[in-house]
């Protein structure tokens, strides 16, 4: 379909052959862009492990954001702009046709919390992620990606729709579908965690 | 901001710190260059196949693949099926593999990857779009080009509503009530017992049935108000379409099986989507049942094309990015596209000749495609 791409390839060198010291050698660009993705990696994961639920994949989809950034780094002067790449990239690849059914699986008759694993804190908490996680899994790829643009992300329901290439009201949409059924799966999503955040 | 959002939050700033840190910086690298070996096959290949088309003489021939061009319903002859002006005819068209002897186009190759220039339109203007055009928010709007006014049809709107192809009236389902609602009158209940999950009201081509999900799929004939269930092949089936000769349904399984059914369910084909693509809700279909449109990148608007002979994603010649596609029951395909400066509309005939590219009016840029009517 013309222009629903994101990407526009350029060629890029990065790296030259090697010196006569035996290691390869990096041009600037190309340091900017190995520091740019050793700096920024793992604030992309995170996003990335709620959008797929698992660490590998998480990584997978990572990875291609990175090498799509890495294709077009040369026309991304600034830092910034190159994460907001990488995030537009990550997240037309996750909710895109070819990528829709890679999420973690998850069962229905998983949902219960089982509190009696750990009586603890640490226990309390690694089963609420585990109910939360799951809970995210039942979610349409589109309706995870709203959830995790809107309230992990912090961005307004315009820059969410700019960032998909929706419609606002498609943000809208697919935000209030994702909450009803996050409520319906984690009643008043008090299971989530006991205490707000002070001073949101 | 509700208490309620900020326990999202924190618990999803916790979720997410499971996610451990790792170095991808190889690993980027090497599929950056996997990206760019398979851009140079898929430039190369292009190139072998332009320069075949242009050897082989093929460029001028004229069009001769009739079977091709998806013909608008004679029986539904619209006063509206074009506009009135007879248009140029220097365009592209969006279905590949068929060419104009106007469009002196070779044939594009018919994968979602290749690009197509965007075709040259007989209008830029908007009045001369000859139907209306309906988008779905929290409340059912309609845009009447002419005037370029848009104005609420249905407020506080179900999500599942079907547009009459005359674009007076609206059907949609509320609490099991179905309701038809006309313009500048209450709605009228007109069959009970009826889920609209998996089946919105859809309008025959001619507007005097309704295709419901009543326990089961029927056609409710809105003269006599008697339900005649779909044959049993097709009881399974979900989100139905006419074509618009009334000759064929398209429909999805649930399984996202995309099938049409022509004959009266004698003769039913699938329609086989090529990789991992999931058409799990046909929103519209051509005149005959040649193509028909679904959302791929979003749930619910369809954004996409699909060759129903084929199963493959067709080439739209657009620029931007589609953010809608629906036809109307005379073939005519409406394109929404977008990009950074605001939202167009493209209109291509049933024979797949741009009509009309306008800019949409602001007011509905925030609205998404719900149909296009005579």
């Amino acid at each position: 379909m013309v222009g629903s791409a994101v990407l526009d390839p350029l060629e890029y060198a990065h790296i030259s052959p090697a010196p006569s010291n035996g290691h390869p050698r990096m041009d600037a660009r190309e340091a900017d862009y190995a520091h740019f993705v050793r700096s920024r990696t793992h604030a992309l994961l995170r996003s990335a492990y709620l959008l797929t639920g698992d660490q590998h994949l998480a990584e997978d989809l990572v990875q291609e954001a990175l090498a799509r950034t890495h294709r077009a780094w040369a026309r991304l002067d600034r830092t910034e702009h190159a994460e907001a790449y990488a995030r537009k990239v990550m997240y037309h690849a996750q909710v895109s046709i070819w990528r829709r059914p890679k999420v973690a699986e998850v069962l229905p008759a998983d949902f219960e919390p089982d509190r009696n694993h750990g009586a603890d804190d640490h226990a309390e908490s690694a089963v609420e992620r585990l109910v939360l996680r799951r809970a995210l899994l039942t979610l349409s790829a589109k309706q995870r990606a709203v959830i995790v643009l809107r309230f992990f992300e912090d961005h307004t329901e315009a820059e969410a729709a700019k960032l998909l290439g929706v419609s606002v009201s498609t943000v809208k949409t697919q935000t209030g579908r994702a909450l009803d059924r996050l409520r319906a799966l984690l009643p008043d999503l008090r299971v989530l965690t006991e205490m707000p955040e002070p001073g949101r | 901001m509700t208490a309620e959002d900020d326990r999202l939050r924190c618990a999803l700033r916790d979720l997410a710190d499971v996610a451990e840190p790792t170095d991808l910086y190889e690993r980027a690298l090497g599929c950056s260059r996997r990206i760019a070996r398979r851009e140079a096959t898929i430039g190369a290949c292009a190139a072998v196949v332009v320069i075949g088309v242009l050897v082989s003489g093929l460029w001028g021939l004229p069009h001769t693949e009739q079977h091709d061009i998806p013909v608008a319903a004679a029986s539904q002859p619209g006063p509206s099926s074009g506009p009135s002006r007879a248009p140029t005819a220097t365009v592209s068209r969006p279905g590949p593999e068929r060419p104009t002897e106007a469009a002196h186009q070779p044939a594009p190759e018919k994968r979602s990857e290749v690009a197509i220039p965007p075709a040259e339109p007989s209008s830029l203007t908007l009045a001369d779009l000859p139907g209306h055009v309906f988008y779905s928010g929290r409340d059912i709007v309609r845009l009447s080009p002419s005037s370029g006014e848009s104005d609420v049809v249905l407020a506080d709107a179900p999500s599942s509503v079907g547009v009459s192809p005359d674009g007076r009236r609206i059907a949609f389902v509320t609490e099991g009530r179905l309701l038809v609602s006309e313009s500048g009158r209450e709605a009228k209940q007109v069959a009970d017992g009826v889920a609209d999950a998996d089946q919105a009201p859809v309008w025959s081509p001619a507007g005097d049935r309704l295709l419901i999900d009543a326990a089961a799929p029927g056609v409710l004939d809105l003269g006599t108000g008697t339900i005649t269930p779909l044959p049993s092949s097709l009881a399974t089936g979900q989100h139905f379409r006419w074509s618009g000769d009334g000759n064929k349904l398209v429909y999805a399984t649930s399984s996202c099986d995309l099938k049409l059914s022509a004959d009266d369910a004698a003769a039913e084909t699938s329609v086989a989507v090529p990789g991992e693509v999931s058409a799990c809700k046909p929103t519209s279909v051509d005149a005959t049942g040649e193509r028909v449109t679904v959302p791929l990148q979003t749930d619910d608007t369809a954004d996409t094309v699909i060759d129903t002979a084929t199963g493959r994603p067709e080439v739209l010649p657009v620029e931007g990015t589609v953010i809608g596609t629906v036809f109307d029951p005379d073939g005519n395909l409406l394109v929404r596209t977008a990009d950074d400066s605001g939202t167009v509309l493209w209109l291509f005939g049933p024979d797949n000749e741009l009509l009309v590219r306008a800019i949409e009016p602001s007011g509905v840029r925030d609205l998404d495609l719900l149909a296009y009517t005579r």
